[in-house]
């Protein structure tokens, strides 16, 4: 080929341009030009070409602008795999440390999208309040009301279209060949309706439904019609035996319906039966939630509320006695909501560790290509498309952990959904959505940048110097940027070693905590013994006491007793009651105290202490003297100085005997919650005061405590056959249970505080390792001299020390910044606890200590010869 | 659709003529060497063109350089398509001939 020679401005103006053509493509670019224009030359004379060659300008901008296009993405991509898998030691670690870090953040944003996010299941959501009950005078809130009150309000409120209350219980099902414990609402006739939720078959309740002396009617739940029923839809209208009174079922509920209130599946709804002409206005126990007003904000339906409360409050004597409006969101999620956003912080933290730990492994390696990029260089490649390449080599790195995090946060979710759906009533699906795949994309995205970025840049810089320097040495640029991840791993990592420290602290301290009653070989039970079984009253009582008997003759049990509510058993009461001596105050007026009704034997069996007078015994039968024992806490608070053995009380709205006599004083129990100070509380014997059916058995075992069931199922084959036992578990497993979300964060914070800091500990490792392989002719010189060994290791030892402590030494002085957040899970701890800081710093400064050992032994394995020689 | 310029639709058809290389192309079109330049760029990006290499023997017998020849991809006679819907006439537009036609 001859190359034709162009008139003179041409050729400059071609030259100029092609400088503007990336290398890869300037040889062929210039090679088409130049046959264009020699070719208009021939055609046309030297001006027009000249004026042709003006044209390169903007085509070679053109292809500079555009250089970037869909077929070279693909390009780097595959040689991004490409580089990859000739390293398959790092492709893994990355991957896997990718894989944790993101599917733990993925699984945690599914949770907190399933429940922070997530609409409430209920049409227009936004609108639906939860009415909370509070006592000023007590400094008591978000407890229960009392039905009575509801009504009132519903009446009178104007800023609400409805109102409905819920309380729970459980009935028996005579149908069929074995009785059955159904959970079941009691409810407003109008709770569906509030909700916005409408039947699957038949119909839900009428307001007059609401009524005690109303026929009662019955809603199913899906599942209860299918699986008792058979889904038969001539079920609704048929009459069904529910504890022992016939009951017409009028339909059922959509099997996806969760109610707002109760984390437990319900089987059955009833409506709430008003006894119109017997108010009571005492017991506080109903639960409630409203419907707001269209164009009626929260704050103004708070104002009309607080106003009817006070004139209920005037009216019956309740003075300090108020209601609280919350979004109902905000309730049913209540206190997931701070633990949910900790263990988001902290698996950020650990994502953030991995990233961090990455950019310590690309640093690493950009050393070792270092001579690849100079050729690259040098072949043509710009210095933005290697960056890009380099970028891409990171990205696909991510973007495949993240696939991978996508898959391991699938398999967490089914945990996770069994804890919130034991936590949260409306128990929303966690499960990932497109919310979910966006978040994992954007947190894969955003992590191949952070950790690909800093030594992506400091890879050119270094071919740059290189190349500059002829393959010098210049790995030590890199160094205070590689320090400064490590020291950012290291406190990271104790920040969240101290959280998950306070947490356990916590723990211990409140499994430590003083609960009244000795939970160890307890083995607890419920039973009902209804109408059908027992018509009388007297009758159920005589069951339960022949039941007892039975049981201590036939197992191994040293004591057996029973109780309506279990400590950690549900809900407060606080019933209204009334003291000998009182002024005689209004109906409903006065202090509230927790109703126990008890059998002789429940105080030993639960190790409950007597602190003065005596038990209940056989002497408190029916027809015996009325008596009570109190608690430690009702005796100080309401007898105060006087001694409280022969003092009247007498329960205020339901109590038409007498005074009844207190004739002992025992321990308190923590009965709400292990953390919450016990309540005022009144033990009754069941024979005097046998209103309750459905009682909790406690049986002493001692060993293995659930292993005795068996022989309480036998005992009641014989004394009772035909009712049913449900709700058993030990003791031990009820108060495991109420501090289910504690020990779920303490167990996620510490799971991630573990995996933060080992991470922190490879990281560790690899600068350290690096370092030595970087001085190991330095190394080699200094035991040429005659450095000896514990010198050379000091010398790799102090500078992975160094960093531990200024990690340290940030991660405590971080660790003040975010101590706030945590406060609202401790428990008799504080978040600055000098122990905890102490002792999770020693751990890192151990873990630490242990990851620069190797290094440091390994600089001792320097030979002096090779060394020199290299 | 894809936007097309005129200055597109105009290269099109004149590729879509026989016109095969860029001053052939500027002279059958009239357009200056930035407009057709960067839209040749852009076409064949695009998968609307193709381009090769003349046959170096032809370019020598000649007494010229080799020439970069570009021809329409299949895509690019759906785009010529699209192009004479929107610009009618297009196909009468071109002002001169064929500049290695004798």
């Amino acid at each position: 080929m001859t190359r034709p020679a162009l008139p003179f401005p041409a050729n400059a103006i071609l030259a100029l341009a092609s400088r503007f053509v990336p290398r890869s493509r300037r040889a062929e670019w210039l090679r088409e030009w130049r046959a264009e224009l020699s070719w208009a030359r021939r055609r046309t004379g030297r001006a027009s070409t000249v004026g042709a060659s003006l044209g390169s300008l903007p085509d070679a901008f053109w292809i500079r602008t555009h250089e970037w296009s869909p077929e070279m993405l693909l390009q780097d991509v595959r040689f991004a795999l490409r580089t990859h898998r000739r390293r398959p030691g790092f492709l893994i670690a990355a991957l896997a440390t990718l894989a944790l870090g993101i599917g733990a953040t993925t699984a945690l944003f599914s949770v907190v999208n399933g429940v922070l996010l997530a609409p409430l299941p209920y049409p227009e959501p936004d609108r639906l309040v939860r009415l909370y009950g509070f006592n000023e005078a007590r400094g008591t809130s978000r407890i229960n009301l009392n039905p009575m009150d509801l009504v009132d309000v519903r009446d009178a409120a104007e800023s609400l279209v409805g109102l409905a209350w819920a309380t729970s219980d459980s009935v028996t099902l005579t149908a069929g060949d074995e009785p059955l414990r159904l959970q079941t609402d009691f409810v407003a006739a109008d709770y569906f309706g509030v909700l916005g939720v409408k039947p699957l078959l038949g119909r839900f309740f009428l307001e007059e439904e609401n009524d005690s002396e109303a026929p009662r009617v019955v809603v199913l739940s899906e599942a209860l019609w299918r699986d008792r029923l058979g889904a038969d839809p001539a079920a609704v209208g048929r009459t069904i035996d529910l504890s022992g009174r016939p009951h017409v079922v009028i339909g059922v509920v959509p099997g996806d319906f969760a109610g707002p209130f109760f984390a437990q599946q319900t089987d059955l709804w009833m409506t709430w039966p008003f006894d119109a002409a017997n108010p009571n206005r005492g017991g506080h126990f109903m639960r409630a939630i409203a419907r707001l007003a269209p164009e009626v904000g929260i704050d103004a339906a708070q104002e009309e509320i607080d106003a009817i409360a006070a004139r209920i409050g005037e009216l019956y004597g309740k003075p300090g006695r108020g209601i609280e409006v919350v979004p109902l969101a905000e309730a049913v999620v209540g206190e997931t909501r701070p633990v949910l956003l900790i263990l988001l912080s902290a698996v950020a933290f650990v994502l953030a560790i991995v990233c961090a730990n990455l950019a310590g492994l690309l640093l690493t390696r950009a050393a070792g290509r270092r001579r690849e990029i100079a050729v690259r260089t040098a072949l043509g490649a710009s210095r933005a498309r290697i960056l890009r390449q380099l970028l891409v080599e990171s990205l696909t790195l991510s973007a495949a952990g993240g696939a991978l995090g996508l898959a391991a946060a699938a398999l967490f979710t089914g945990w996770a959904q069994q804890w919130v759906a034991g936590a949260i009533a409306t128990a929303p699906r966690v499960a990932p959505d497109w919310r979910v795949g966006a978040f994992a994309l954007a947190v894969s995205l955003a992590s191949g940048l952070l950790f690909g970025l800093a030594p992506a840049i400091q890879t050119l810089r270094g071919a740059a110097g290189s190349a500059r320097s002829g393959g010098g040495a210049s790995s030590r640029e890199a160094t205070p940027l590689r320090a400064a991840l490590v020291v950012a791993q290291v406190a990271l990592s104790l920040v969240l070693l101290i959280g998950a420290g306070l947490l356990l602290r916590s723990f211990v301290t409140l499994m430590a905590e003083e609960t009244g009653y000795d939970p160890a070989g307890l083995l607890t039970l419920r039973l009902s013994a209804t109408e059908s079984d027992y018509a009388e009253l007297a009758g159920m009582v005589d069951f339960y006491d022949r039941l007892e008997e039975r049981i201590l003759a036939q197992s191994g049990a040293s004591a057996v007793g029973r109780v309506n509510r279990l400590p950690l058993g549900g809900s407060r009461s606080c019933d209204w009651f009334h003291m000998e001596g009182w002024e005689p105050v209004s109906p409903g007026e006065g202090e509230c105290a927790e109703e126990r009704v008890v059998s002789a034997g429940y105080f030993e069996t639960m190790g409950i202490r007597l602190l003065a007078g005596r038990w209940f015994d056989e002497r408190d039968t029916a027809d015996g003297e009325q008596v009570v024992v109190v608690s430690e806490t009702m005796a100080a608070r309401y007898i105060g100085d006087r001694d409280p053995i022969g003092a009247g009380f007498k329960w205020g709205g339901h109590d038409d005997a007498p005074y009844r006599r207190v004739i002992g004083v025992v321990e308190d129990v923590k009965h709400a919650s292990l953390d919450a100070p016990p309540l005022p509380e009144v033990y009754m014997p069941h024979p005097q005061y046998p209103f309750y059916r459905t009682m909790f058995v406690a049986v002493r075992v001692g060993g293995d405590a659930g292993a005795a069931i068996g022989d309480v199922r036998r005992a009641l084959a014989e004394v009772g056959p035909g009712i049913p036992v449900f709700d058993v578990a030990t003791m031990q497993e009820r108060m495991g249970d109420s501090i289910l979300g504690r020990r779920i964060a303490m167990v996620a914070l510490g799971s991630f505080a573990m995996i933060a800091v080992l991470l922190a500990g490879i990281g560790l490792y690899g600068v350290l390792a690096y370092t030595v392989a970087q001085r190991s002719r330095e190394i080699g010189i200094r035991m040429a001299l005659g450095a000896r060994a514990q010198e050379v290791t000091g010398l790799v030892l102090q500078r992975g020390l160094v960093l531990t402590v200024v990690g340290i030494a940030a991660g405590t002085g971080g660790w003040f910044f975010v101590a706030g957040l945590i406060r609202s899970l401790l428990y008799g701890v504080e978040p600055t606890d000098p122990a905890t800081l102490g002792a999770t710093a020693a751990v890192v400064a151990a873990v630490a200590t242990a990851a620069c050992w190797l290094p440091a032994v390994r600089a001792t394995r320097v030979d002096p010869a090779v060394a020199l020689r290299e | 659709m894809a936007r097309i310029t005129y200055a597109t639709a105009v290269v099109l058809e004149a590729i879509a003529d026989g016109r095969r290389y860029g001053f052939d192309i500027m002279e059958a079109t009239g357009l200056p060497s930035g407009t057709i330049y960067p839209a040749l760029r852009r076409l064949e990006r695009d998968g609307r063109l193709e381009s090769a290499w003349e046959d170096e023997a032809e370019a020598t017998a000649d007494q010229r350089p080799a020439r970069r020849y570009y021809t329409l991809a299949d895509a690019g006679h759906e785009l010529l398509a699209e192009a004479r819907a929107r610009y009618h006439g297009l196909a009468r537009s071109l002002p001169g001939e064929a500049a290695d036609k004798p």
